[in-house]
């Protein structure tokens, strides 16, 4: 007798849809986010529980001005990223130097505004050694300047081997983790504008 | 990848959004009243960030290991930020002795 029995489908591994490496980055991500989220806890505390957040006649107020730019720098960043990484998807490799060169200067961009403005507020008087105040913001700006920066430089590493022609359509990986990455300090960027800019010294504190 | 997998990407749509929220955020930050202004300012900074994770970050087509994966560290942030913040509303204890 002829026992013609239908194969039995395969048993569906999530694991394998993924690579390594970009399980590997979002687990950085992860507890980067919880690094980040540690800096703004103790902004949280310090600022909901002082009695004088913003010593008048002695800390300068912070531009929205400058920042809401600079917000829109990485949005369009962000962008150029993505269409990056989209066109090396379709193989085109000319594309993913154009767009990923126009990210890499869309965060030197940003780098640029943020010493920038550093440098202004520290002339007008905002002096880290003043109290929370200054400390928090120079602590929590300086440390997502310092992923933009990284960013740049992991960036641009991505860039020249890219000009070098070593991503295809079928081998662009290291493009989609630069992506994670870049998108992730974004992110980030977004809560710091809200928390530290948008949210005035008078309502809490 | 997602595009591999013939998922269509709104990313001028999304950066559109993120645009117009971020002026929103400005214009709403001039609010007098101050509850309803930081509500809103944390609700539209909740969903900008969300549309960076789930359109550029790809979080909306990923299967749910990555999901399993990144849960661990959000879940930790909500219980830090949890007690942060009644640790800053109520520095001296006042929550547990019921003032």
């Amino acid at each position: 007798m002829e026992s013609a029995s239908p194969a039995a489908p395969a048993k569906r591994n999530l694991l394998n849809e993924f690579t390594r490496g970009k399980l590997a980055m979002w687990l950085f991500l992860g507890s980067d986010a919880m690094g980040f989220m540690g800096l703004i806890g103790a902004y949280m505390v310090l600022r909901i529980s002082s009695a004088n957040w913003v010593v008048a006649g002695r800390d300068p107020e912070l531009g929205i001005t400058l920042t809401a730019i600079m917000t829109f720098i990485l949005i369009l960043s962000s962008v150029t990223m993505v269409t990056a990484h989209a066109k090396i998807l379709k193989g085109d490799q000319k594309g993913l130097v154009r767009w990923l060169g126009l990210t890499v200067i869309g965060g030197a961009i940003f780098l640029g505004l943020q010493v920038y403005e550093w440098t202004h507020l520290i002339h007008i008087g905002l002096n880290p050694a003043n109290g929370n105040y200054a400390a928090t913001f120079f602590g929590l700006t300086g440390f997502h300047g310092l992923h933009v920066l990284i960013g740049v430089i992991y960036l641009s590493c991505i860039w020249l081997k890219a000009r070098a022609g070593a991503y295809t359509a079928t081998n662009n990986s290291p493009v989609e983790l630069v992506g994670l990455y870049w998108h992730f300090v974004d992110l980030v960027w977004i809560v710091l504008f809200t928390i530290v800019y948008l949210i005035p010294d008078s309502v809490v504190g | 990848m997602s595009e591999a997998n013939g998922h269509s990407h709104p990313y001028y749509k999304v950066m559109a959004w993120l645009t117009f929220f971020t002026v929103a955020e400005i214009a709403w930050a001039g609010l007098s009243n101050r509850f309803w202004m930081i509500f809103g300012l944390c609700v539209m900074a909740g969903i900008k960030a969300g549309l960076v994770g789930l359109y550029y970050m790809h979080l909306k087509y990923e299967n749910r290991v990555l999901w399993i994966a990144i849960s661990a560290p959000v879940v930790l942030i909500v219980v830090m930020v949890t007690g942060l913040s009644i640790d800053a509303v109520w520095p001296y204890g006042d929550f547990l002795h019921g003032h």
